[in-house]
């Protein structure tokens, strides 16, 4: 899954222009600021229930490529194997992967009947987030192909592509509209900025920020940060993805960030930190070293219960 | 003077183009039939090995040192780095159940053919699953100052799949629709084996 931030774009100028405007919209990710909260709404048993009553759905005309048994399949995968339920391959959609981990666990009630409405009338709310879809995310979403598990999760298909045509960033400038394929590309990529800026609008959360798309964020000693925030509420991660992964093949690479996960769990032992994080369908657990740690994340996104 | 000026811009063109040139079909049907044994046999004890307990397995440096060993269930994935000149990795993979004498021969044998990642990945077809085994080798003349460091990626089926005329990978029910591994165009080297030159290399 996973590269957030392609940059396939073949005009240098335009590369100038996003590296201009990184700067200006970046800017307020440096501090604390924002807002959330990490209640539970409702549990995936009131979910389960939901899913016996709801008798099946008519054939969207919103969604023609959505075959109502396989969405309600889907919706069973949420409350019977949630850990599956956002598995994706060759997309930009780690952003929304992170976040949708949350939403599920926060309210998977709520979130199972905000995609019933979302198929149903075509458009839906979460938070202060009012969903319209355009009509080539409606006629792609159900035809994803060679994701890996998405292939077969058309509810996902369908949120992923919501979440990507409703929210923008700078990096989506050149590419607002969506056109086939579009889920690798800068259409469906996401900037700290815009990744922060969905957790407000989509939770009633307190969002604290750290760091930005080009530069880390200024914490003396990571570790300690991570483990204190982590212990307060819940942190997403914005990291260098091929760093983490390719380690030593190339000599050098220019560092950037390229993907979002959220972090569960941070410990350590002499040199060594162990850190567990959702990527993709596995709880992925890795020993790093603290050097290692510090030049990979590029971002520290912090939710906590709004009091 | 006029004429030495031509020769040194034409000379310049063409090592950029040789530069930005990457072997093509032809290196990769050659590379393939070279190590046809040694990868074939790569691929048969992954599958092996991989239905005992799951893994994938990465070398992290150019130099073949230093490996990740991915280990996988249904729900998670442990991540581990190994020095390959140290006991650590064949203690890790008996405390785990691992067939650990044969993952380290594998390893060595994946060593030798400069083999960076195999994995096995799941892809659908009608709603059903399936899989194959993907691998990627770095080599010596995929890499360029200008292209950077490209990859030799295989892709083995279980099935037979079907090509268009150029040889590209297409999707079964879809046969004008080029079908991709991860996000990559692959091209024929057997009906059940394709091969890309790519940037990824997992």
């Amino acid at each position: 899954m996973q590269n957030s931030l392609h940059t396939k774009s073949p005009f240098y100028l335009k590369k100038c222009f996003l590296c201009f405007l990184f700067f200006w919209s970046t800017v307020p990710s440096f501090g604390f600021t924002g807002n959330t909260d990490s209640t539970r709404n409702s549990t995936l048993e009131d979910a389960a229930e939901y899913l016996r009553t709801l008798p099946k759905p008519d054939s969207s005309i919103f969604w023609p490529n959505i075959r109502p048994e396989y969405l309600l399949e889907n919706l069973q995968l949420y409350v019977q194997r949630p850990a599956y339920a956002f598995e994706s391959r060759n997309t930009n959609f780690c952003g929304y992967t992170a976040l949708s981990f949350v939403t599920l666990d926060h309210d998977p009630l709520g979130f199972v009947k905000l995609l019933v409405q979302l198929y149903k009338e075509g458009k839906a709310q979460m938070g202060r987030a009012v969903f319209e879809p355009s009509e080539a995310v409606r006629n792609m979403a159900g035809n994803l192909k060679y994701k890996g598990m998405l292939d077969i999760n058309p509810a996902t298909q369908m949120w992923f592509l919501t979440l990507a045509d409703h929210f923008k960033g700078y990096l989506n400038l050149f590419n607002k509209r969506y056109d086939r394929g579009d889920e690798n590309r800068m259409w469906a990529a996401t900037n700290f900025a815009k990744f922060n800026r969905m957790l407000r609008r989509l939770f009633d959360w307190k969002v604290e920020a750290r760091g930005a798309d080009l530069v880390r964020p200024s914490v003396d000693d990571i570790y300690t940060f991570l483990e204190k925030k982590l212990k307060k509420g819940t942190v997403f991660l914005y990291l260098n993805n091929r760093l983490l992964y390719k380690k030593k093949h190339v000599a050098t690479r220019f560092g950037i960030p390229t993907h979002y996960v959220l972090l569960l769990d941070i410990s350590h032992e002499n040199d060594i930190v162990h850190i567990t994080y959702t990527d993709g369908a596995r709880k992925t657990s890795q020993q790093i070293s603290t050097g290692l740690l510090k030049k990979i994340i590029y971002g520290i996104t912090f939710c906590t219960e709004r009091k | 003077m006029q004429k030495i000026i031509y020769h040194i811009i034409i000379a310049f063109f063409l090592c950029s183009i040789m530069a930005c040139s990457t072997p093509g079909k032809n290196f990769a049907t050659r590379y393939y039939n070279e190590n046809k044994e040694m990868l074939d046999s790569i691929r048969n004890r992954f599958r092996n090995y991989y239905a005992i307990r799951p893994f994938h397995l990465q070398f992290e440096d150019r130099n073949f040192r230093y490996i990740s060993f991915e280990m996988l269930t249904d729900s998670s994935r442990h991540i581990y780095g190994f020095d390959l000149l140290e006991k650590d990795f064949a203690d890790t993979l008996e405390k785990y159940n691992y067939p650990a004498a044969e993952i380290i021969g594998l390893a060595a044998d994946m060593r030798l053919i400069h083999c960076t990642w195999i994995s096995k990945l799941d892809y659908y077809e009608n709603r059903q699953q399936k899989s194959l085994v993907f691998i990627s080798m770095r080599n010596s003349h995929l890499n360029s100052f200008l292209n950077g460091e490209k990859y030799y990626a295989l892709a083995f089926f279980n099935d037979r799949q079907f090509f268009d005329k150029q040889g590209r990978l297409t999707d079964k029910t879809e046969r004008r629709r080029m079908r991709e591994i991860n996000g990559q165009v692959f091209y024929r080297i057997t009906d059940r084996i394709c091969y890309a030159i790519t940037g990824n290399f997992r």
